[in-house]
Parts: structure tokens; sequence; C-alpha cells
């Protein structure tokens, strides 16, 4: 939709033209806020008559879808209106501060998702553009850079992914119980899966519960806003929480309802409501209580903030707990997100403008500043008013509302447990009351404590402050109309009994039980101030009870270490094991190497000399067979040529020797024969032994 | 064409050494070229890709002992574009990161080389050809880890070796057997394995050795010391597309030798889903502890590619559509987060994050890319990883396992704790304040787009429409289911 992508190409539009003019770059900020907030509202006429579509099916497979009912475009407009007065005053103190450009273009960006959230037709969606809030705004959260900045910003971030992660979980169950994301009552299909639909809705409640501050989960709130600068706080607390509510509202009030009006599946949201309502009144009491004990004015916003929210959930919760009936609790809750939404931007904007001159934050510190901010003053005194639920401003209205819902609770369920939530909720209003007074006498009232002349306030900040006080004036003198005109076609939108919606716009706020029950609760908050300022606001509570360090640092820091350290064990492990098993299998080789080094070599060497030997042996034994022959031979040679000799000289031998020439055989050769036949005669007489 | 993919960047090295002794800028056009045309080759098959259809090899025919043929499938061109891509991109970026450095053309012709046994992995159309091209994968990737030739590189490098070699014998094993038992290595959708003792051994021997080269969890000790030693863009190349080689060798074992119902027998899913859970927690684990980016890069390569083994464990169509849409989407992060820290190097030498203080601003658009892919990796939509994760997410919760959604979850959230301090170290906690001055960043240009590409892509799909690496992926899945 044109409205969710103009401010992502107007942001880079913005970078762009940053780096050359200041002024050219503020006054497109300026302008395209502008322009959205009229496109927003231009959207009316689509609205009224149904549902303005637009669907990107294939977008990364899953689909983008937005779609516009009157709830979100309700919050879509008074949104994108409060951004637009934000920005056109941030053109004035953000000129000259440093990296103006990325201020704006975040600026930009995160108006992108934070109106993506509230267009948006399906969870995928959803999730998409809060996903992109939370990164996005990380960035104007750190702003100034500061090494607080970057711890606060570091828990924000931290957060808003855990957060997200969750939501993500819970789309993953819903998507595999449901087979479809689309934000329509669809408990009949959760409630088959026994408990899933309880962990879908807790899992959905951290989630959104972290943007809207629920109690536990508030942790980054003051942290955060103490640091970051206070446009983005009048932002944040504006718009951003009740994005988280907007999730609520989605979740609790819609997406975990039955179809049919008359079913007992109601149960389930009743008890989910009774939940989220308890954690509404802790979160409100929480909030007021610290918002008291603070001096810093940026905390006590921010605390307040909290508080605020948990009036929201409340509502959201009662809503629920109310299940089909509960229509009026709806309208209390959101009723009270437009209008926390106006005052409360509309207080962080001028203790912004004062910080920005007098650069102090501290009670301590401040003072007699109504005669340098005359109109400031007079805006805070109404927007303080309606904070504290003054009949006449517009946070009466939404609180009445909110009571009533409460007060039906209980004739509804007869449940004495809500009777004390009802007590915590006139209590905490007053502490509201205690905790405004307070702001407002140490800041504009008192002796003025620095010499320093300050530079008074501009015609752009009056203007500006003038327009919220009077929207909250109008809220809080004509609250029917609102509910006649806003809240009821939104009330429309979600399952409820449509004789309770209508009942809504029949509700008049200016009755005497309304009146004294709200002048209860100022009372009990004039009187808390008149005790505490007796005791100068001299006290502190225990550190434990901050929930930051009692619980959430040491389990997480238990956590990461466990992990880090397993991890780190494991690896060692695997790298020893496998590096360890290198050293037996070298080892091993080694070992194998001596064997070759040491043992074949003599081994070897024993097999040659023994065969060396054996030849040597041979060698001799043959030799000595030899000469034995020669010698033989000789002897037989002797005996047979003495023989021969003998014979020469004797007449037998004459004859013989003549026999022999006749047989023609060479003397020589007859020679050889003889000896031979002499020698193997007298070896074979040696050898027999004879 | 699948012939030609691989014999292309081949070739194109051969050129490189017999071009080395000539002119440098002749070596630069080479290795441009040849990653450029293989590119190119592997998009002409792209239509094969769309329709299903299997291009046959033909008569593409190697004759070893035992045929090798290439052939490409789906899968196969799937996996071929990424690497494709991603070695083009490696290269243009060496042109300027190498610029400075010796052995210039070895580096070139073995970055060929490397992506030509890639593909030639692929596009495989039997176990052979696989293992072949497998092993000159791991021997010419080890060359280039030890590329810096000093003594940690050297040492790196001998581990990197040793473990692939281990691997490739346990591959070896895996093969003789299936050949014993089978008389065949080819690749057959449905398998042709029968359960029995001595088919589960080769199983698990193929396990080891295609773990190895993925980067799983207990032979893993490679990793983190590889990817800080070798040059920046080839440690993208390593755990962008080398370490899927191993997962898709896995893939391949378990779908076309095994089948679905001999791995579900040989328990061999419940294996490695305990092995992916293991190898995602420790890689998130480690990844926290590291000062030094590469490591840190390293370690969480290792987180992811168990989700990549988890998806393929979980043995259902929308798992395997994770892990695939998990192994594209990891090539372009990683790809883009390793050439940012290689980019960093380059510039200003600075190795180890807690130095990094404010260098956003001197190199906005290279810490830009850096944390496009960063929140990419945490998995936000609309950025890639996101589309898997919830996949892979919605598969676990289909098949009963709710835990593992927990265990993702967690995993993201340790991807942003280990992420994001590093940008907002860059960008936000600036040093001095005369250095917070934004500047240009200086780099050779193509070292400054290839990363802001790869970083741009990451998101950059989710807006053209239809979105069809999802389609695509969609498609091979459903093959398999």
């Amino acid at each position: 939709l044109l409205i969710v992508l103009l401010p992502l190409i107007g942001a880079i539009l913005c970078g762009l033209i940053g780096r050359y003019s200041k002024d050219l770059r503020n006054w497109l900020a300026t302008c395209l806020t502008f322009t959205i907030f009229m496109l927003a509202a231009a959207l009316y006429p689509a609205v009224s008559r149904g549902t303005a579509v637009f669907s990107s099916p294939t977008f990364l497979g899953m689909g983008l879808n937005f779609r516009v009912d009157f709830l979100g475009f309700v919050f879509a407009v008074f949104i994108s209106f409060i951004w637009f007065l934000v920005t056109l005053y941030s053109t004035d103190t953000m000129r000259d501060e440093k990296a103006g450009t990325r201020y704006f273009v975040f600026l930009l960006f995160t108006l992108s998702g934070c109106l993506g959230v509230f267009l948006t037709a399906d969870f995928f969606s959803l999730f998409l553009c809060f996903e992109a809030m939370t990164v996005f705004s990380y960035v104007l959260v750190v702003h100034s850079q500061t090494d607080e900045a970057i711890a606060a910003g570091r828990i924000y971030l931290y957060m808003g992914i855990f957060g997200g992660l969750c939501l993500l979980s819970a789309m993953l169950l819903l998507q595999n119980t449901t087979g479809t994301l689309d934000i329509v009552p669809n408990l009949d299909a959760l409630a088959g899966m026994g408990s899933l639909s309880y962990v879908i809705a807790f899992l959905f409640f951290l989630g959104f519960g972290i943007k809207a501050a629920a109690v536990p989960l508030h942790i980054w709130i003051p942290r955060a806003y103490e640091v970051s600068p206070t446009l983005i706080n009048a932002i944040s607390s504006a718009a951003m929480l009740k994005a988280g509510a907007y999730g609520l509202i989605r979740v609790f009030n819609m997406l975990l309802t039955p179809h049919d009006g008359h079913s007992p599946l109601w149960e389930i949201t009743g008890n989910l409501g009774y939940a989220l309502l308890w954690i509404g009144i802790a979160t409100m009491a929480t909030g007021a209580v610290l918002a008291i004990t603070q001096s810093n004015v940026k905390r006590v916003l921010a605390y307040s903030s909290v508080s605020q929210m948990g009036y929201i959930m409340t509502g959201i919760g009662a809503a629920a707990y109310l299940g089909y009936e509960g229509a009026i609790g709806f309208a209390g809750s959101s009723f009270h997100i437009l209008n926390h939404a106006f005052f409360k931007a509309a207080m962080f904007l001028m203790i912004g403008a004062i910080y920005l001159r007098v650069r102090e934050a501290d009670y301590a510190k401040l003072g007699g500043l109504w005669r340098s901010f005359p109109v400031t003053a007079v805006a805070f005194m109404v927007a303080g008013a309606a904070i504290s639920g003054v009949p006449g401003f517009n946070g009466y209205a939404s609180k009445t509302l909110l009571h009533h819902s409460i007060v039906e609770a209980i004739a509804h369920h007869g449940s004495t447990s809500i009777w004390f939530a009802e007590k915590i909720f006139v209590l905490t209003s007053g502490l509201t009351f205690c905790y405004i007074l307070r702001m407002f006498s140490s800041v504009f009232m008192g002796p003025y404590s620095s010499d320093r002349k300050l530079r008074g306030e501009t015609w752009l900040e009056r203007a500006v402050f003038s327009v919220f006080a009077l929207i909250i004036l109008t809220g809080g003198i004509l609250p029917g109309k609102v509910i006649q005109l806003v809240i009821t076609p939104m009330a429309a939108i979600l399952p409820f009994d449509a004789h309770a919606v209508a009942h809504l716009a029949d509700i008049n706020v200016w009755n005497v039980h309304d009146f004294t029950g709200i002048a209860i609760s100022l009372a009990i908050g004039a009187f808390i101030f008149i005790f505490l300022s007796s005791k100068k606001f001299q006290f502190y509570l225990p550190k434990w009870l901050s929930v930051e360090q009692s619980v959430f640092r040491p389990v997480l820091t238990f956590i990461l270490f466990a992990f880090a350290s397993t991890g780190r064990l494991v690896d060692m492990a695997s790298i020893g094991i496998i590096s360890g098993s290198v050293g037996p299998l070298g080892s091993i080789a080694r070992n194998a190497g001596e064997l070759d080094e040491v043992v074949l070599p003599s081994a070897g060497g024993s097999v040659l000399n023994s065969l060396s030997l054996l030849r040597d042996k041979l060698y001799v034994f043959t030799v000595e067979k030899v000469r034995e022959m020669q010698g033989y031979v000789r002897t037989a040679e002797h005996s047979v040529f003495t023989t021969m000799m003998n014979l020469d000289y004797n007449p037998y031998g004459e004859q013989l020797y003549r026999k022999l020439t006749l047989m023609n055989v060479d003397l020589c050769i007859f020679i050889v024969i003889v000896t031979l036949v002499a020698a193997f005669c007298i070896w074979f007489v040696k050898t027999i032994g004879l | 064409m699948p012939l030609a993919s691989v014999l292309i960047p081949f070739t194109f090295a051969v050129l490189i050494v017999l071009a080395a002794r000539g002119k440098e800028s002749m070596v630069k056009i080479l290795a441009v070229g040849g990653t450029f045309f293989t590119l190119l080759c592997v998009m002409t098959m792209l239509p094969y890709l769309l329709t299903g259809r299997v291009l046959q090899p033909g008569t593409s025919t190697m004759s070893f002992p035992l045929p090798v043929s290439f052939g490409a499938d789906s899968l196969s061109i799937f996996l071929a574009l990424i690497f494709a891509f991603s070695y083009l991109m490696a290269t243009i970026y060496s042109l300027g990161y190498i610029a400075h450095s010796h052995a210039r053309s070895r580096y070139y012709a073995l970055l060929l080389v490397t992506e030509g046994s890639m593909v030639g992995v692929v596009m495989s159309t039997s176990l052979v050809g696989l293992f072949l091209f497998f092993e000159i994968m791991a021997i010419a990737a080890y060359l280039l880890v030890i590329h810096e030739e000093d003594d940690k590189a050297m040492s790196a490098g001998a581990l990197f070796l040793y473990t692939a070699i281990g691997g490739g014998l346990a591959i070896f094993f895996g093969l003789a057997v299936t050949y014993y038992l089978t008389g065949r290595l080819d690749f057959s959708p449905g398998g042709y394995m029968t359960a029995s003792p001595l088919a589960a051994y080769a199983l698990y021997a193929y396990l080891f050795g295609f773990g190895v080269k993925a980067g799983m969890f207990p032979v893993h000790i490679w990793l983190p010391e590889a990817h800080p030693a070798a040059p920046a863009p080839f440690s993208a190349i390593l755990s962008g597309c080398s370490i899927k080689v191993g997962v898709y060798g896995l893939i391949r074992i378990m779908h076309d030798v095994y089948g679905v119902d001999v791995i579900r027998a040989l328990l061999f899913d419940r294996v490695l889903l305990g092995i992916a859970i293991v190898t995602i927690l420790l890689g998130s684990a480690l990844a926290l502890q590291q000062d030094h980016l590469k490591r840190r890069l390293a370690y969480s390569s290792i987180a992811q590619i168990g989700y990549v083994l988890l998806g393929i464990s979980l043995l259902t169509e929308r798992a395997m559509f994770g892990a695939l849409f998990h192994i594209f989407s990891h090539a372009l992060m990683k790809g883009a987060l390793f050439l940012c820290a290689g980019a960093i190097i380059t510039q200003t030498g600075k190795k180890h994050i807690s130095e990094m203080k404010g260098i956003g601003y001197q190199m906005p658009v290279v810490m830009l890319s850096f944390t496009l892919a960063s929140v990419t990796m945490v998995g936000i939509p609309p950025f890639n990883a996101f589309i898997s994760k919830w996949h892979l997410a919605l598969a676990s919760l289909e098949a009963g396992q709710g835990a593992l959604v927990l265990i993702l979850m967690v995993s993201s959230l340790l991807n942003a704790l280990y992420y994001f301090p590093v940008v907002i170290n860059a960008f936000l906690s600036g040093g001095e304040p005369q250095s917070n001055k934004l500047i240009r960043d200086q780099l050779p240009a193509g070292m400054i787009w290839t990363t802001a590409l790869m970083a741009l892509l990451c998101l950059g799909f989710a807006f053209i429409q239809p979105y069809w690496p999802v389609l695509v992926t969609n498609r091979i899945a459903s093959l398999y289911f």
C-alpha cells in the first residue's frame, strides 16, 4: 500500500538530500509525513464502505497482505497525525544536531514499519512490519551514541528481537494448527488442541507485551527513554507502544475468540482475559509506584508510560474476560490508546523543549520555568490533567470507560479478585495524579534555580503544543461524540455482541457516580502528594525489587555463561578427541617404525650372516675336498708313474706297451685314465676305512 | 552442457597456467572469463531446472575403470548455479584482493580448478565421478587455504588436508561397500541399497566423509582454522559453496542411493537430526566467544550448516525445501559477510572485532552490506533466510518435533547476539570524533560492488515478483517426496 511504501522511498530520498541541504531535507520529511497523514485519512471512504485490500500473494512465497479495517484505520490516522506533529517539531530542534539526516531517515523508516503494523491483514505481514519497526527504531534510540545509549539500546534491540522470535514461534504454531495466519476469530480451530491456545496466547503476549511494556518485560523502557532524544520518546510512547497494544487487541480480542457469539469456548478467552487483566493491573501499579520514586523527568514519564500501558492492557483483558459482551473494555482501552498517544506525546515534547534549553532532567535542578515557558506550562497542565483523569479532559472519559468495564466484570462474574483489581485501579489513578502534581510543581513552579538567561519558547513550539492541548480538550469535552464516531465502528470490527456495541454510544460519562469515583482517586493522589512532599520524596525502593536486577540479569548471565562454556567444552572435546586420536595413532606408527628400524634390520642381518656363513662353509668344504682329491691324484700319479716306469723296464711291460700301442691309445690319455682309476680306488679304499 | 560446464573451468585453468609467464592482465581476463563462461553455461541449463527434466549424459563418458559421466537434474543445476555465481563474484573480488599478493597466477588457476571440480561433483551422474571430483576439490582447496604460506596457514592447511583425506577414505570405503553389495554406483531416485549391517557401516562412513566437508559437529574442527587462514574470497567460497558440496553428497546418498525407507530403517535420520542440533547450538555458542571476525563467521557457518542438516534429516518435502533454500540464502549472506571481512582487512588491516570501532564511517558501503547480511542471518523478514527458517520450523512442527522450533529460535537470537555487536561497533560506538567523518571506501571498485551485490541479493529477491528462488526450490523439493 502506498502509505507504507511512501515513507520508505521518502526516507531514502531524505538521506540523499540531507547530504546537501538540511532545510530541504526537513521540509521534505515534514511534507511526507503530512502527505501520509492525508493519505491515511483519505482511506476513510474505502474503510467506511468495508475494507480496503492490497495484497501481493507471491511476496517471499508467503504473500504480503494489507487490509485496512476501521480499527487499523483509526490507529493509522491518529499515529500518522502525531508523527506529523513530531516531525514538524523536530525540523526545528534537530536542525543543528549531529547526524540529523540519519534521524530523519530512520524516523521515516520507523513510521513505515509502524503504519504497516496497523494496516496489515495477516500475522506474517504484521510481523514483518513489527520487526522492521524494532530494528529501525533501534537506531533512533541510540541516537546520541554515548556509551549509556548503546548499553540501553542493546537491551532494547535484544528484547525486541526476542519478542519478535516469540511472535514468530506463535505464528508457526498458529500456521501449523489452523493453516492460516489471517487475523480472524479462530479459537474454534485452536481449541481442539488442548492447552495449545494458551501456549500461543502466551507467546503472543511475550512478543507484543515486550513492545507494550507489560510488567515483567518493561525493563527496556526506563533505560531506553532516559538516553534517547525526547522526540523519540514521544514517538515511541505514542506510537510504538501502541503497536504492541494493537497486537494484543488483535490477538486477545480477535484471534483467540470463537466464531459464534454463544460458543462455550468464550471461557478460554475469558481465562486469557483474566490473566491479561491482572498483568495490566500489575503493570499500572508498578509503573505508577516507580514513577513516584524517580526524580529524573524522563524516567518519570517513562514509568508513567508503563503505567498507562497497564490501563490499556487492563481494558483489553477486561474485554476478553467479559467475552462476547466485552465491547466496553475494548472501547475503554482503544479510547485510552488514542488519548494517551496525544497527552504523552505532548508531555514528552514539552519536556524535550525544556531539556533542550536547560540541559537538566533532574527535579532538583529544575523549577520556576513557567516564566520562560508560559504556553508550555498551560499545555502541560492540560496534558497532566488529562493523564490523571480530571473530568473535562480526555483521560477522564477513557478511564471512566475502563472503570466501567472492571465494574461490569465484577458484576458479570461475581469474582472477588476483580474487586481488588478495581481498588488497585482507583489507587493507581491517585498515584498518577500524585506524580503528575509533583512533576508539574517541581518543573514549572517554585523558585528558579539557575541564573542563566533562557531562550523562550518558539512560535512553532507554541503552535504544536496548543494543537495538542486543543485535541485533548476536545476529546475531554465531547467524549460521546468521539465514541460514536470512532470507537463504535472500531468495536464493530471485532467479534462483540452487536447489542453491546450499540450500547456503547449511549454511555454517558457525565454522571455523579463516575465523578465521585474519580474524585476519590484525585483525593487519594493529592493526599499522597502532600504526605510525600513533607518527606521530600526521600525514599527508595530496595534494589532487589527491580525485576531486571533480581531476575533477568542473573538468569541470563547464567544461561549465556553455561551455554557458552558448554559449547567451548564440547568443541574442545571434539578437537581433543580427533586431534588426540592422532597421538595414539602416531605412537602406533612410531612403534611400527621402531620395529622396522630395529627388529627387521637385525633379522635381515642375521639371515644374511647365516647365509654368508653357509656360503663360506660350503667354500671351505669344497676347497678341502678339492685339495684332498688333489693329494690323492698326486699320490696316484706318482705311483702310476713309477709303476709304469717299472713296467717299461720289465718284459711284461714291454708286451703290455706293445699291446697298448696296438690298441693305439695315446700314452698320455692312458696315464690319465689309469691315474683317475687309481685315485678313485685310493679314495674308495680310504672312505671305506680300510 | 553439463560436460561443458565442468570442462570450461579446467580449460581456463590450463590456459592461465600457460599464460602465467605472459602479462598479468591476460591472467585476470582468463580468470574472470572462465568463471563468467561457466556461469553462462550453467544458465543455459535453467530451462531444465524449471521444467524439472533430467539432462541426460549422452556420449560424454570418460573411460575410467568405472565410467564417469555427466548429467544434470534440477538439484545439480540449482547448486551449480549458486556455485558459478559465487565464483564469479569471488573472482572479480579477488582481482582487487590479491592484487599485491604473491603467486597470483597459481591462485587464479587453482580457483578455477576448484570451481571445475565443484561443478563436476554436482554434475556427475554416479558416485565415481562424484568421488573423483570431490578429491580433486579437496587437494586444490588445500593449496588455496595455504595461499598465504605463513606458519598459521600451513598448520591450518595441514589440518584441512588430513581431515579431507580422512573423509575421502571414508567415502571410498562406502563406495567399495556399495559396489560390492549392489554392483552399481549410479544414482537412481528411490535408491537401490537394502538395509543390512554392512550397508549401515557404509552409510555412516558416507556420513563421516561428507560430514567432514560439510563441517558437521564432531568433524568440524578444520573449519574454524581454515576459514581465517584462507584468502577472504576463498573463505567466502569455502563457506558458501564448498561445505554445501558435502550436504549435496549426503542428499544424493540418502535419496538416490539408499532411499528414504532404508534411511529410516537404519535410524540414520535420527542420528543426523541429533548431530544437526548439536551442530547448530555448538556453532552459535562458539561464534559468540570469538573476537576474530573471520573465526566468528566460520563458527557461524557451522551453525548454519546445522540448519541445512536438520532440514535434510527430517525427510519431508517442506524440510527439504527449507534446507535447499537455506543453502541458497546462506551462500549469499555468508559470502557477503566474508567478502566484507576481507575488505576490512584490506583497507584497515583489522582482524578483531574489538578493533573495529567506528569503522562504518571509513567504509560505509562495505559495512552497510555487512549490516544487511547480518540482519539476514538473524532471519528477519523479508530477508532470504527468514523463509528457510520459517519453513524449517514449520516442517519440524509438522514432524511433531516442537522442541526444534525452540532451538531454531534460540539460535536466531544468538545470531543477533553475535552479529549485531559488530554492526553497532562499526557505526555507533565511534572512537574519536574526527574519525567519524563519512568517507568513501578506499578499495578497488570490484571489491565493493561484488560485496554490495551479494548483500543486496539477500534482500533483493523479495522485491522481484514472482519470487522465483522459492518456486524453483519448491519444485526441486517436490521431486524428492
